[in-house]
């Protein structure tokens, strides 16, 4: 250490009271690594301050760092550990993440639906083909709409091809001027603008009415 | 407190593997570390064994050490929990005290039960107390206030300078020449 010890004890001094910053205290730390001389004040300031708090001295305490350091010079150096996460916190990001997605995409598709931006279930039309044991068209209620496509059977099956068409052309008939005039005048569903504006689908089947 | 920057400057380099730095904690807590664990265990021996142990785990543990709490305060709960699992040992083979780790838990807090004395011990332990008491009496005035400020009040360099109405380089001065006076009637004591 090239600076004098005067100086030395002195940034010692502060350090024990916590008083150095940067470099300074850098400094005085590798100081006092390389200086017995230092360390013995660094141990006596300490203890000058644990006497006047009567916190101290304690017989034979003042041996106490030097058989310890002679017990671990045998053991390996303390390698740095990065401070450990908690295991449980760790997958919560992706989570959230995917959760947040699968909201929007719940969300949006309900939206959607309910909206009835797609055209609604028409009787007669490709997609909501019924069971020709069912006496009476569903009622046009979209969910029950949503039922019916997923209780549909493949298209091609011998399910699909019995239509309302051909099963019960006129309740097919009733069944489309109920479903037209309820959609002109029945909100969509969708917020903004969109309720305001009605969507009809609507394909004319083999004897439409006129 | 101002010295915890001390400590935590330490224990980072402790983690980093610098154990020199985890020497100058040691030399900086070993008398609080002792005189806290003599509360709970009698023989004078076994209190700086019970030391000894308690900062071989502090250092093994270190690594583990996040901060949250300061430095001392996570040394002290070592400290306690190995003069407790001294006592639990100690009560498995023949008792040779009256008292088991319950009992003991209560005299935390009259300490004056559980200080072990010995002739010696007291003789120069009342010693270095009085030369400290009596080396700081015969200190110039402004540095007995530094000195006193510092160690008694505990307030920063900053506030004692307020407080004296002086520049903070002077204080630092004053609490440096102060200690130096003190360590110089010490020093024959606990060669």
């Amino acid at each position: 250490m090239t600076v004098n010890a005067p100086d030395s004890n002195e940034q010692v001094s502060a350090f024990v009271d916590g008083e150095l910053r940067g470099p300074a205290r850098d400094r005085v730390v590798d100081a006092l690594y390389g200086s017995s001389e230092l360390r013995r004040a660094w141990a006596h300031f300490h203890l000058i301050g644990d006497v006047v708090r009567k916190i101290g001295p304690v017989p034979g305490a003042g041996s106490i760092a030097g058989n310890v350091n002679a017990a671990l010079s045998a053991e390996p150096v303390v390698p740095f550990e990065p401070r450990p996460r908690r295991p449980w916190l760790v997958p919560l990001p992706g989570l959230a993440f995917a959760a947040a997605i699968a909201a929007v995409a719940v969300l949006g598709i309900r939206s959607l639906d309910d909206g009835g931006v797609q055209p609604p279930p028409v009787a007669g039309a490709s997609r909501p083909e019924v069971e020709a044991t069912s006496s009476l068209p569903a009622a046009p209620d979209p969910a029950a709409s949503r039922i019916a496509s997923a209780a549909a059977p493949p298209a091609g099956s011998e399910a699909a091809r019995r239509r309302w068409s051909d099963v019960a052309p006129n309740a097919e008939a009733r069944l489309n001027v109920y479903l037209v005039n309820h959609n002109e005048y029945a909100g969509n569903g969708v917020r903004g603008v969109l309720p305001y504006v009605h969507i009809v689908g609507y394909q004319p089947a083999a004897g439409d009415y006129r | 407190m101002p010295d915890n920057v001390s400590d935590r400057e330490l224990v980072e380099r402790v983690q980093r593997g610098e154990r020199k730095a985890f020497d100058l904690l040691m030399l900086k807590y070993q008398h609080r570390i002792a005189k806290l664990i003599a509360r709970y265990v009698q023989d004078p021996s076994e209190v700086l064994d019970v030391a000894q142990e308690a900062f071989m785990k502090a250092y093994r543990a270190i690594p583990k050490f996040r901060g949250d709490s300061a430095f001392y305060t996570w040394m002290y709960r070592i400290a306690i929990n190995t003069a407790k699992n001294h006592l639990a040992a100690q009560a498995r083979r023949p008792r040779e005290s009256g008292l088991d780790v319950a009992d003991l838990e209560q005299f935390d807090g009259i300490p004056e039960l559980k200080e072990y004395v010995t002739p010696e011990g007291l003789a120069l332990t009342e010693e270095i107390q009085q030369t400290v008491i009596a080396a700081i009496d015969a200190l110039p005035e402004d540095l007995k206030v530094a000195i006193s400020l510092r160690e008694l009040e505990g307030l920063s360099y900053e506030d004692i300078a307020r407080v004296m109405e002086c520049p903070i380089g002077t204080v630092r001065s004053r609490i440096f020449r102060a200690r130096e006076a003190i360590n110089a009637r010490l020093e024959p004591l606990l060669d």
